[in-house]
């Protein structure tokens, strides 16, 4: 079962770096020449990331370093700083055309209107005088729906992982609280729910 | 789990945006409102189940329903790439 997961996020993964010009997943549109910077730039930090966690022959100090728990996110921050240091020291100032060839996500022209130039910058969507506070009644149902899921999946998925770690000694609370911390900071900058992904 | 609040997070902008009808200005800004509410509710369940001490409560899931969240996973990514 897992395993299956882990092949269909897999290719997810490698459709999702496709520019939305071709949408279908194809070994000609995976290494055609024009793909395959980015196709080494997500599959090459994927395959660091995956071979540095597991060698075991690797140096003392760095197999301390890649068994913190924080060595996981901190690793995915460094990808996302290098991308724009690499962005900016090669002084590509047009990101529409960084979108197109699919570095970026493109946003659809329907959706466009609002953001004008800076379309990195979600809280320009946060224009407090235009929000409909009637209209929020209207999500409430899901609302509902997605945290009673979330708070009931927690749990499962928390023990799940653990299983699946042989971590036995872990505190259901402390999960709770680290998650609750998440999601306020999340909900407080204004982006989606979050959860631990097993 | 961001997999599985897609269609969650989906329909509420489908209802708001039902509501205010087709190209209304405050349908993005109530929107994103919706969705950072959203967050804050969540964590705020999370902190409340943890200082009511709930998560002995979590012992109580049998181990089959474990793995077939787990499992139920696939369906729910192939919903999303059928959307």
């Amino acid at each position: 079962m897992i395993g299956a997961v882990g092949v269909s996020l897999f290719l997810l993964g490698l459709e999702i770096t496709l520019p939305s010009t071709m949408p279908h997943l194809s070994l000609s549109a995976l290494f055609e020449s024009s793909h395959l910077p980015m196709l080494a730039a997500s599959l090459g930090s994927a395959i660091f990331l995956s071979s540095s966690t597991r060698f075991a022959f690797s140096p003392g100090i760095i197999k301390d370093m890649t068994e913190r728990p924080l060595y996981v996110p901190v690793f995915c921050l460094v990808v996302g700083f290098t991308f724009w240091i690499i962005i900016a020291a090669c002084g590509i100032a047009d990101l529409k055309r960084l979108a197109s060839v699919g570095w970026l996500f493109a946003v659809e022209a329907s959706s466009r209107q609002d953001l004008a130039a800076n379309e990195w910058n979600y809280w320009k969507l946060f224009d407090f005088g235009k929000i409909e506070w009637r209209a929020l009644s209207a999500g409430v149902r899901d609302t509902v729906l997605l945290v009673v899921i979330g708070a009931l999946s927690l749990p499962i998925f928390a023990s799940a992982t653990a299983l699946e770690l042989d971590v036995l000694d872990y505190s259901m609370d402390h999960e709770f609280v680290g998650h609750g911390i998440s999601n306020l900071v999340a909900g407080a900058i204004g982006t989606l729910p979050n959860l631990l992904v097993c | 789990m961001l997999v599985e609040s897609l269609p969650f997070l989906r329909s509420i902008a489908a209802s708001i945006q039902k509501k205010l009808g087709e190209g209304h200005p405050g349908t993005l800004p109530t929107t994103m409102c919706a969705f950072a509410l959203t967050s804050i509710l969540l964590g705020a369940v999370f902190l409340v189940l943890a200082a009511f001490r709930c998560g002995n409560l979590a012992g109580y899931f049998p181990q089959t329903v474990m793995t077939g969240v787990i499992g139920k996973s696939i369906p729910c990514l192939h919903r999303l790439k059928n959307l």
